[in-house]
């Protein structure tokens, strides 16, 4: 049963500790416990090129060392598979002297003061390490400065003749051994503020070599909490009936009859639908089979009966259908890339829970972005911010960016009717069908090329804004007229920082221009449909990574010219670009490959969240119509690696989560109803399915940069590049369907 | 009251008896080890052993579990030792988000026991209906033939 972890958290947020400007700052408790806070400037990042104004707040991280020499850690970025738990304890750890998996780590209770983009707490843009690499390597290293004074203090001997190790403090001369916490009521502030120097990285015990998971046993033996675990006294279990339609309104719903139906204790409306209330999860699964489709009436409008084929079509006439024009010697070179609708579909289904007693509001919900539902739950139940907690569950069942505030809203307005704690949890086909989505897009690539020379390169894009919905269900449609100073404060701070940490608006053509030398121009048009969206997995770089790198192919092939070569001539100015493309070239055996009929290589290269991806696809294609990749070789540079078979997982996870959208991925609409329920219509890539990965980590000394989405945009071009070189015919829509028809006008 | 055994303890449920026993096992008996993923048997993550045999819960109905011995995650450690699977699966480092896990590990468990030694070809396509969104499937290839390995269940390719 997953802990309420609020009294673990509660004595952190005293005033004296908020009103602090010191960075790091030392509490001793009766209970024995030595407490060290640490203040993080608001948008700190290891890339060194953001300053710290002096109006913003400071947020603040914590570490308890109890009397028994425990030390617990709170985690502020959300642990969702990527890593960061173990990421963050190797940090502070390496400098403090304490083995990682020595931390327990608390989950931080949802706080504008782990905010990183204007008070909005968020875990995602593969920034976790980034924007904690050096306040947590720091606050580690002040820590254990500070012991080593008080220790050299209690035990009369000089800090020379003293050393640290596994959170002990050991006498050179002796070999005698003592916990750090047994010089707890000794720190002083003083000790703390001395100045310290961080390690080198020929002193690293942990950064960059340690290779243990710490939540790899709680995974193993069935004890690690998600948010659907959550149980709380008194709970009820409810779920929602939505439109079937995006844009639909409910109109009238039979009340009596669904009431009267076994166990179900409260039926009534709420802003998503039609809620359901029962004991247990197992009655909501009586009363779906129940409740019949005459029992609703819903209002929706024609043009919200969207149907996919032709939405293809409408966003075709979106595009400039000849933007460039080859003059005499010169060769034009056309592509029409279609993607589809993408579902997030983590193994959790999107769940909260949330208790308001009259007077104040508590969450519990697996999310990414838990301050925002703060905001909302403020404003549903007529409450101060201060009066709503959210405990971010310790694990989340996959995130991939999807957002789950819809649920959060179902929970906080049925809570705040019934007064009672209500768990919502969402079907896989709820999951699937009502979740926001990546959007779909057309992107059309033009370029002109004279000999070996590329004169124009044009890029257009059409599809729905991302943010919207960001937006919108966060500060817009759920609080239309509130808007206190605070507020508006943090919006327009969560909305440059969000800007700042995708360096482009709009997010569609994120990753469209790429340190190729290229003479770009990038346009995009904004479609408006009813359907949510939200940032999938590496967000434009997801269309991008395929839509940009099988147009490198194609020119490269209209010129005549290998692609490794053309890639390699164009990128020759970055030497991090051009490091892994070599690196991926030389131990997939590029250079030398063989194409058969129905086998081959095909590589890709991308560069996202700051990081320089390349991969090969080793493919082969059977029966002119099936796809299978054997193998994918892919070289990374992250900058400094702080776990190395993290960075090595999350490119794999990168591989499988791409390859499993660009083989079948696809949410379809048919009279304005998702077409895709579940696993056996949206079926992601198996064990069986999953090609062999190589990976090769370019040793760096930069400051680390992200690895949670990077892997995924080249892996669809590398396999579809491959395709191009054994058949000769060229994807440009994905899903791969090697028989495909034309959805639009062939160009 | 249906009565059953569950990690090796008599239980009696008040429960409707097509209750899925995925729902028995984490709300009547607050086992929350064995996991919600689709409804519809196509992921994995509910699975449990069924008189020693990896079931799928979310589709079987409890009284189909009536009088017979099901065995959750939360069974496999014994005297504080933990399942050669799991100590193979944290020795590899195999969970990303983890929310897969205990499926695959009873899943790899009941492959590994209920056969005779078997090769990596044949371990590899009885995990291969375990759905994981994260892609932790390299690492639970590697886990499964080191717990084969050390269980004597690995058999070499000839």
């Amino acid at each position: 049963m997953a802990k309420d972890v609020e009294s673990q958290n509660s004595h952190i947020f005293n005033e004296s500790t908020l009103t602090s400007r010191r960075t790091f700052l030392a509490t001793s408790a009766a209970s024995g416990s030595f407490f060290l806070t640490i203040n993080i400037p608001f948008g700190c990042a290891s890339t060194g090129n953001r300053e710290t104004a002096p109006s913003q707040t400071v947020k603040t991280l914590y570490l308890e060392v109890t009397a028994d020499n425990q030390f617990k850690l709170t985690f502020d970025k959300v642990e969702m598979g990527q890593g960061v738990i173990t990421g963050q304890a190797t940090l502070f750890g390496e400098e403090a002297d304490i083995e990682p998996s020595m931390f327990e780590m608390l989950p931080a209770p949802a706080d504008t003061r782990y905010g990183t983009m204007g008070g909005a707490q968020i875990t995602g843009g593969s920034t976790s390490t980034v924007q904690r690499y050096d306040v947590l390597r720091e606050a580690g290293a002040k820590y254990r400065m500070a012991v080593l004074s008080a220790a050299s203090k209690k035990l009369g001997l000089p800090k020379e003749s003293l050393k640290t190790n596994d959170g002990h403090i050991i006498v050179k001369a002796t070999r005698n051994k003592y916990p750090y916490a047994e010089f707890n009521d000794l720190i002083t502030q003083n000790m703390l503020d001395q100045k310290v120097t961080l390690k080198t990285s020929s002193e690293f015990q942990y950064i960059g070599k340690y290779n243990k998971s710490i939540d790899a046993k709680e995974k193993s033996t069935g004890k690690a909490p998600y948010g659907i675990d959550f149980d709380i006294e008194n709970k009820l279990v409810a779920i929602v009936i939505r439109p079937p339609v995006y844009g639909g309104t409910l109109k009238s719903f039979n009340q009596e009859k669904i009431k009267a139906i076994p166990h179900v204790v409260d039926c009534f409306a709420i802003s998503g639908g039609v809620a359901i209330v029962c004991q247990k999860y197992h009655q909501t699964l009586k009363v779906r089979q129940a409740i019949s489709d005459e029992m609703f009436t819903w209002e929706i409008k024609d043009e919200q009966k969207i149907d996919s084929d032709k939405l293809f079509a409408r966003y075709k006439e979106n595009l400039d259908a000849n933007p460039l024009k080859a003059g005499e010697g010169k060769k034009l070179v056309q592509g029409l890339y279609e993607l589809p609708f993408l579902s997030h579909a983590p193994l959790e289904p999107q769940n909260c829970t949330a208790y308001y007693n009259g007077s104040s509001l508590k969450i519990w919900a697996p999310s990414q972005m838990p301050t925002l539902p703060k905001n909302i739950g403020a404003h549903i139940c007529g409450l101060d911010r201060d009066q709503v907690t959210v405990h971010t569950s310790k694990y989340l069942g996959g995130g991939f960016g999807r957002n789950t505030g819809p649920s959060t809203v179902d929970a906080i307005e049925i809570t705040y009717r019934l007064k009672r704690p209500v768990q919502v949890v969402w079907s896989r086909e709820d999951d699937m069908k009502f979740s926001a989505m990546r959007p779909m897009a057309i992107s059309q690539l033009d370029a002109v090329i004279e000999g070996k020379e590329v004169l124009d390169w044009n890029y257009q894009t059409v599809s729905q804004s991302i943010l919207q919905n960001f937006i919108g269900d966060y500060f817009g449609r759920t609080m239309p007229e509130w808007l206190p100073s605070g507020l508006a404060e943090g919006l327009a701070g969560t909305l440059e920082g969000t800007m700042n940490l995708f360096g482009l608006l709009p997010l569609a053509t994120e990753g469209a221009k790429q340190p190729y030398e290229l003479p770009y121009s990038v346009s995009t048009k904004e479609v408006e449909l009813d359907v949510p969206t939200f940032f999938w997995r590496a967000v434009g770089n997801s269309i991008n990574g395929f839509v940009t790198e099988s147009f490198v192919d194609e020119v490269a092939l209209a010129m005549e010219e290998d692609p490794y070569v053309f890639r390699s001539r164009l990128l020759k100015k970055d030497t991090r670009a051009l490091g892994v493309v070599e690196a991926v070239a030389k131990s997939s055996g590029f250079e030398g490959r063989k194409t058969s009929k129905t086998r081959g290589l095909g590589m890709s290269y991308h560069y996202s969240f700051n990081t320089h991806v390349a991969q090969v696809a080793d493919v082969e294609v059977i029966n002119d119509e099936t796809i299978k990749v054997h193998k994918m070789w892919c070289a990374v540079d992250c900058g400094r690696v702080i776990n190395p078979h993290i960075v090595e997982a999350q490119v794999k996870s990168g591989i499988v989560y791409g390859l499993s959208a660009a083989m079948r991925g696809e949410i379809t609409f048919k009279d304005g109803i998702v077409q895709q329920e579940n696993f056996d219509t949206y079926r992601p890539l198996y064990l069986n399915e999953a090609p062999d990965v190589e990976v090769m980590i370019i040793e760096s000394q930069e400051k680390p940069t992200g690895i949670g989405e990077p892997g995924l945009p080249p892996a669809a071009s590398a396999v579809a590049n491959a395709v191009a070189a054994i058949t000769g015919k060229r994807l440009r829509r994905l899903p791969f369907n090697l028989k495909q028809e034309k959805r639009t006008e062939a160009h | 009251m249906i009565e059953l055994t569950v990690n090796g303890k008599k239980v009696q449920v008040d429960v409707p008896e097509d209750t899925p026993l995925l729902w028995v096992i984490r709300e009547e008996l607050k086992l929350t080890g064995t996991k919600f993923g689709c409804g519809k048997g196509l992921c994995g993550a509910c699975t449990v052993h069924l008189n020693g045999n990896a079931t799928r819960t979310c589709i079987l109905p409890v009284s189909a579990a009536e009088g017979q011995s099901v065995n959750t995650i939360e069974s496999l450690e014994k005297d504080g030792k933990l399942h050669e699977v799991q100590q193979a699966w944290i020795k590899h480092n195999v969970p990303q988000c983890g929310y897969c896990q205990s499926g695959q590990i009873m899943q790899a468990i009941s492959v590994i026991e209920n056969n005779n030694k078997q090769t990596k070809d044949e371990l590899t396509k009885q995990m291969s209906d375990n759905l994981c969104r994260c892609g932790t499937y390299h690492k639970i290839k590697e886990a499964i033939f080191e717990a084969a390995e050390n269980m004597g269940k690995l058999k070499a390719r000839t």
